[in-house]
Formats: C-alpha cells, structure tokens, sequence
C-alpha cells in the first residue's frame, strides 16, 4: 500500500547506553535517567564547580570543576563534546545565590570545562547546584527545551526533598531511593507534556530486587501532591507498569534483563510537540519497550473533539513481564490487547473523568489483520508491505466504541527480519519518512538509520 | 460514528415487488422485474384484465385486480407500457401512458392511444417502462424459451424477455438474459434453471468481469457449469463463476413469493449495490464498481480496476452481506489485474474479501455491538479490498459510500432510522439510501 503523507514534521533523539558490569539497579536507574532527561531535550548535568563574572553584572563563566554526577552521554566533564552549545540553553538550579539560578542562553564555549551565557542578576561565586544543557536535538519546537517539562520530583530524602515545583531531582544515583532499606520512601518523577497535557509519573518505592517501579500516566488532569514518602496522584490516573510493592511486578519499562547489554533508547517528537513515542530497545534483539503520548484525531474528518477530554492518548507497555519481541510493538500486543488510555469525561461536566484502555484497531479480515497474512510477502502489486492507519477502540462498558485515530503511527506487516526488516526505512528513496519498528511504522526524521 | 457525507449522488430504486398480480408465477415476473429495473425502470407487471375502448382511439388497459396500486409505483403517466402475446396482433406494441386513473373498487387503469387496438380480454402480458433513470445498464444477449427455435443473436441487444412466458425453462432449455454496466464493463448473467433436477425453476446468476465478456450459452443447451468458485479466465467464457450448480442457484430467482428488489446506483455509473430482500432479511447482495485509492500498482489508472462481489444464496438460509460471509470468504472479485509477469495480457480475475477495521481476531462491528456509549452513534467502517490468492497478494484499494456496521443491529435499519433514512443497513454493510421505508418482505 502507498505510504500516506505525516499529518507532522518530526526529530528524533538516539542514545545508547552499554550496562556492561553495572549492578541491576545501577543499570535501570541510569537507564531511568536516561529516559528522562532524553524526554526532556537535556542531556548535560554538573553539581559542583564556580561561576566566574567575566563582565561584571552580565555575563558569567560556568566552570565545572566536579563531574560526579555526570553518567550521561558525552557527559565526561567536557563541554566541547556534545557538539556546537552557542545558542542552546542551560538552566541553573539549586545555586548557592538563588540569584544564579534560571534559564540562560550559552554564548560561548570556551574550553572544555567552561561555558558562558549572560545572566543580568548574576552573582559570582562558588556553584553548589546543578546545570543541565539542552542537547539541541529538538529546535524546532520552539527553543531549545521541547514541550515536556519536569513538572516535579522526589529523591527521596530529606536532603533534596520534593514537590510539585518544577525542579528535577533526578541527578545522580543516590537521587533514587529504592532500595530494600528504603522501606518508606518513594523517588518519583513527573514529566509533563506543556501542548498535549500528557503526564507520566515515574515512582521508584522499596523493592527487593532493586530494579522495579511504577508507571502512571494522566491525560489530562495532571498528578498532585507527592512527598519523599508518598507518589503523586492524579484522579483520572492509570497504572501502566507496576503493582505496588508486589514482587515480580512492576517492571517500568526498562527491565531487570537490560545488564550487560547495550541499551537503545529513540524519542520521536513531532516538531509541534503533540505527538511522542518513544522505544526502549535492547540492541540487536526485538526486546523492547515502547511509550508514546500524543493527541488523537477524529476518524472522519481529523479534527480533535473524539470524546469528552484534551483527546490524548498514551501508549503504554504491558510492563509486567519480561520484554520479549511478542509483546514488543507487535498486533499480538496492541491489537489483541487494550494498551492506549485515554481520559473521558462522560458527561462533559466533570468531575469524575476516567482513565479508559483501548484497542489499537487495523484492518482485517478473517479475523487478523492484514498485515498478519503472509507477512514475509510483499502484495504482488508494487511489491510493497502492507500499512495501515490505526484506530482506537474501546471495550470498556459504559465507554464501548471507535472513538479515534492515532495520527502518524502505522501498522506493517507482521514480520521482524524479513520482508520490510526492523529497523528499515521508507520509502526507499532516501527520504527516510518512516520507520520500521516490530509491526509499526513510525515517523522518521529523514536520517538514515538502518542497522543502527 | 457521525453519518459520514456521500462521495457520490445516487439513483435508487426501492421496494420493487416481483409483480402485482399474485397469480402469476412469481419467480417469472421477478425475473422481469430485475431485468427492467437494471435496463430501465419497471413499474409494474401484470397480465389480467382486458383492453378498453375509451373514446376514439383512446384504450384503457385493465388490470382487474386490486394489486395494481399506484402508492407502490407513482405515476407512470409517460411511461412506456409494452403489450405482447394479445389474440389481436394489433393490440401488440409499445405506447405512451396517457392517464393512470382510479377506476373505483381499488382498481386502476392506465390509458393509452392506439388507433388499430381491438378490445379484448388480455391473454399476454403488459409491463410499463419508465424512463427517468439513467442507470447505465445495457441489455446484451438474450434468449427466451420455448419461443426461441436456435439460440439468440448473440450480442444484438434484443430484449427477448418480454413478458412472463419467455421466462421459463424445459429439461436443459432455459431463457437467460445478460446485462451489462457500460461503465464498469461488468457483466451479469441471469438465467432460468432447467428442470431437470427436483430443483426446479432455479435462477442462476454469474458475473464477467472487463476485460472477459460472457459468451451467450445457447438457450437450447446445457446450462454452462464452469469451474466451482474458481477463477476462469483465458478462454471463453472468461468469467468469474460464481455459481457452480444448481443447488447453489439463486434463491430469490425461485419460487419465492413476496420479495423485493432495490438497487441503487451512482451517477456517474461507477457504482451500483442491489439486494433483494424477503422475510424480513436480506437475502443477496450484489456490488459492482470501481476501486477507489486503489493500488496503484495494480493498474495504470489507479480509478479504473473494478470490483464485484455477489452473495451466494441457495436457500432460505443462505449467504447475506455479513462479516461471516464478505470478510471472512472470499466474495469480491477483482478484474483488470495484469499478470506478475510483464508483456502478457491480462488474463485472469481474483477473488478476495472485504476489509474492516477491527481489534482482537474480530471485526469492529462484531466487537462493539452497542452505541459508542459516548457518541451515541454506532460504529461505521470504511469497506477495504484484500486478496490472499497467490500471484495476486495484498491490500488492493477502498471502495466509496459503503461501510461495515454492527452485528447487533437488524437488516433494514437506517440511519438515522426514524427520519430521513439516508442510509440503509444490509446484512451488516451500510448503504446509501433514498429515504423510503424499506421493505423487506
């Protein structure tokens, strides 16, 4: 089938990340990191170092002196790695003067540990606090920080504390209290979608096994409250991975089979800030995770009004097993399972809004889709796979019905590494619009990133 | 779903009865009554009463019973009535209707001029002609029994089925009409049974499918079987077979009573939907058309490969327009498919299903079998075209104003259902519809 036209124009962030040797829970809480701060357009962090007044009262020096919190990509301490900073953004938080902190434009790199940018209230001295570099990979949104946001944090402890206050805890290891000592505390996270009003909690708590946590998301009445001891809530809230405090559960979409391998993480962003997925992959296998949040468009005529809410959606993984390739971005997963929620007011007046699971529906007959049939065969007719649009329909009594369509995510055909392989690009002609990824095709960015 | 807007205008022709007059042998006159309505439009059929003289020149036809109702058919004043079989030759031919006038006692007559009439008792047959469709169907071959001696002019156009005596059969003799849709290029063959198996007076219908044309089988010889359900192409007659037997004939062509036919048709002749319905269900379905969105692949003009697909009723019980039977069999036929190979001339049609979205090994409309409980609209489903026959594998195209509804609703409901009708529920696809309460005796 022909491929159709993107309702957006969409970047991407790759990272790769090797757990080789790290303890389980080292492994997920740097992935978890990971996850983040690639949601979050940042990559850079620093705690300790000195702010230098170059010209006095507007422009400063950032020197970091200490890297110990620094477990992200690139981040060795050296500025001059991560590519052209001129024009990206650092944000400043926790500074000895408070007068430090804030979000600044860089406006030099000038060696490996300094960068400048220009603060009118600035104030040299000593830098106890952390800094956080945009990566730059998604400027199209409107400057350098995408649509999400932290919208607040834990870490757990009394020494960092937390609230809903827009400030990211989540720097280093320690950050994360989940350990089995750590019978009462909870290290949470809440990332926040400004444009389509997704949340997704990430809640670590006590588990034995080190390595488990909670996914929660609301569409659209957003999480409240929260402490070092207690997680957010949010009243139209869904768990999507994890029962709590239930061993052998909880799985947050990196799992505790992610050590001593090499972790892939791509987030795919509408340039508009409306569409997101993002895939969790182990390199070179189809395990996986994937997440993707985004506004639903009505299936007859595109607009937004499918139901009684902010019409968006979030798709979740199981994320209460081992992630194989067959509940991978696969029919078996999302067209024979409920794994979107949404958030429906029923009556339009409120309160009360439910969090609602659908059916991702696709074409079929005989009762499989399509692209179930002869997956590693392409149709005779312009030897191309099949794709197909994919529809929300829920079986939930009181909210039963096609309700809409998912813009920019496609079904293919059922096959991993033959036919249209994982990981291949369409169309073939360079211009790269789509992915392959399991039996979805995802929009692309244009790069080529075959085999990667 | 919202009532989605028609892609295209259509034409339609509802409720039509298989005759007005009850003694007449009911699968005879519903064979005519298909055939008029896809040529042309027939009103009505009947074959009683007597030709009265009026005044002057001017002649009444008298049905004489009180089925003749002008609430089934409206006007038919400018209708073509066309009188055959009558003891006076004189009384034979075609005429204008003058006047439809309510003679009083339930009866009306239709009035005509014919200056050499003879008044007499009918002994042939009458049926009026209407003119104010633009269906683009054709009459192509056609042959009658027992009037016929040899078979028919093959291809000549002329209409041998006239009137209800030319639609019979003996042994292995049959009458048979072909039709053809100018713009499609689809073909249909309706067919008197022979009566030669306890079977008797079953109808068969098959379909050719452009570029292969029907061959008119002889009227004097052996019903043509063909392959069963398989594709036939190559050689004459290169048609799509879908009926294979008698036993799998068309039940309403038999000795139904009481059924009614209604088709419908785009104005731009491109698409055409019939179904004839009786107690209370849809019994066959038929869909002729272009593919629209079609694979692009599949032919030069991605708007010209065509489809059609039949219901394969044999009995009371057989086949209806359901997800059992569209989706899950293979019921659609697909034409003007050029071969894997290059260079070589289209030579074979495939068959594959009806497409539907749906979720978990089942159709939307077999899942969801209340209202969106947050709309309060059932579920409509675009209509997609799949063939799995090797060779010719894959998603082949949409097709425009039909769509896949819920199991839970009955045959014959429309939407929205107690106003202005403007689809119409059958089997479990959604068509256009002209408003009318739909009959489905």
């Amino acid at each position: 089938m022909t491929l159709p036209a993107k309702e957006r124009t969409y970047e991407k962030g790759v990272e790769t990340y090797d757990t080789t040797g790290l303890t389980p829970a080292t492994a997920v809480q740097t992935l978890q990191m990971l996850q983040k701060n690639l949601w979050l357009g940042q990559s850079h962090f620093g705690f300790d170092g000195t702010i230098n007044e170059i010209t006095p009262g507007t422009t400063y020096e950032l020197v970091a002196t200490t890297q110990s919190g620094h477990i992200l990509k690139n981040l060795v301490g050296d500025f001059t790695l991560d590519g052209d900073l001129v024009g990206r953004s650092i944000e400043l938080q926790n500074s000895t003067n408070p007068l430090n902190d804030g979000i600044f434009v860089i406006t030099a790199v000038i060696d490996a540990n300094t960068i400048q940018y220009t603060n009118a209230n600035g104030v040299a001295g000593a830098f106890g606090g952390e800094y956080r570099v945009s990566d730059g990979r998604f400027t199209a949104r409107g400057g350098a920080f995408p649509a999400w946001v932290c919208k607040g944090s834990s870490a757990g402890s009394t020494g960092k504390g937390a609230g809903m206050d827009g400030r990211d805890r989540w720097h280093a290891l320690s950050d994360f209290q989940f350990t089995s000592t750590d019978v009462a505390n909870h290290s949470w996270f809440v990332l926040q979608n400004t444009l389509n009003g997704a949340e997704i909690l990430i809640d670590h708590a006590r588990d034995t096994l080190q390595r488990r946590g909670q996914g929660l998301v609301s569409c659209e009445n957003g999480f409240t409250g929260g402490s070092t001891t207690t997680r957010p809530s949010a009243t139209d809230e869904f768990m999507f991975a994890g029962i709590p405090f239930v061993t052998n559960t909880g799985y947050w979409f990196i799992t505790e089979n992610w050590q001593s391998t090499v972790i892939q993480i791509i987030f795919i962003a509408s340039t508009d800030g409306m569409q997101d997925f993002m895939i969790a992959r182990r390199l070179g296998t189809y395990e996986g995770r994937f997440l993707g949040t985004g506004i639903a468009g009505d299936p007859e005529t595109g607009s937004l009004i499918p139901w009684n809410g902010n019409n968006t959606y979030v798709i979740f993984p199981d994320g209460r097993s081992r992630s194989l390739f067959g509940n991978f971005m696969s029919y078996g997963e999302y067209n024979d399972s409920p794994r979107v929620v949404i958030t429906v007011d029923k009556d339009g007046v409120g309160p009360g809004p439910t969090a609602v699971v659908c059916f991702m529906t696709a074409e079929m007959f005989v009762s499989q889709a399509v692209g179930r049939w002869h997956p590693y065969s392409p149709e005779t007719f312009g030897k191309l796979f099949p794709v197909h649009r994919i529809g929300l329909a829920s079986a939930v009594v009181g909210y039963r019905g096609r309700h809409a369509y998912i813009p920019d995510l496609l079904y293919s055909g059922e096959s991993e590494d033959q036919g249209v392989a994982q990981n291949n690009t369409l169309p073939g002609d360079g211009t790269n619009l789509w992915i392959k990824v399991g039996h979805f095709f995802l929009p692309w960015d244009g790069s080529d990133l075959r085999r990667f | 779903m919202p009532l989605p807007t028609l892609l295209k205008t259509w034409e339609f022709i509802t409720n039509v009865p298989a005759g007005g007059d009850t003694a007449i042998t009911t699968y005879q006159s519903q064979a005519l009554a298909i055939k008029n309505t896809l040529t042309n439009t027939v009103t009505h059929i009947f074959n009683r009463g007597n030709i009265q003289l009026v005044s002057g020149s001017t002649y009444r036809i008298n049905p004489g019973d009180t089925t003749f109702d002008p609430a089934d058919i409206g006007s038919v004043v400018g209708f073509i009535i066309k009188i055959r079989g009558m003891t006076s030759a004189a009384n034979n031919g075609d005429y204008t209707v003058t006047g439809q006038v309510d003679v009083g006692g339930g009866v009306y007559v239709l009035e005509y001029t014919n200056g050499a009439a003879v008044a007499e008792a009918i002994v042939g047959s009458v049926n009026a002609i209407g003119t104010d469709f633009t269906f683009p169907l054709e009459l192509v071959h056609s042959a009658n029994y027992p009037l016929s001696s040899s078979p028919s002019g093959v291809g000549d156009g002329v209409d041998r089925i006239e009137t209800l005596g030319h639609w019979n059969h003996s042994s292995n003799l049959q009458s048979y009409f072909v039709l053809r849709n100018t713009v499609t290029g689809t073909e249909f063959l309706l067919q008197n049974g022979n009566s030669t198996t306890a079977d008797d007076n079953r109808g068969v219908v098959r379909v050719a499918m452009a570029p292969n044309v029907f061959d008119a089988p002889a009227y004097n010889g052996s019903i043509p079987t063909g392959p069963s359900r398989k594709i036939q192409g190559g050689t004459a007659p290169g048609h799509v077979t879908f009926i294979d037997s008698f036993n799998n004939s068309w039940f309403i062509l038999n000795l139904v009573a009481d059924a009614r036919f209604h088709c419908m048709i785009s104005s731009d002749g491109e698409q055409l939907r019939a179904f004839w319905t009786y107690d209370g269900l849809d019994r066959m379905f038929m869909l002729d058309g272009f593919v629209r969105n079609a694979n692009a692949a599949w032919a030069l003009d991605p708007d010209t490969p065509t489809v059609a697909t039949l219901s394969f009723p044999g009995n009371a019980t057989g086949e209806r327009a359901t997800f059992a039977i569209m989706n899950d069999l293979e019921r659609v036929a697909l034409s003007r498919l050029p071969p894997p190979s290059p260079g070589i001339l289209p030579k074979y049609n495939a068959v594959g299903h009806l497409t539907s979205e749906g979720y978990g090994s089942a159709a939307l409309g077999e899942n969801i079998i209340v209202p969106n409980e947050l709309s309060g609209e059932w579920p409509l489903a675009p209509v997609g075209i799949a063939v799995n026959t090797p060779q010719y594998r894959g998603r082949m195209g949409m097709l425009p104003d039909i769509w896949w509804s819920s199991t839970a609703l009955s045959a014959g409901h429309t939407f929205p259902n107690s106003t202005s009708r403007d689809f119409i529920q059958v089997g479990d696809l959604v068509l256009p519809w002209n408003g009318d309460v739909p009959e489905f005796m």
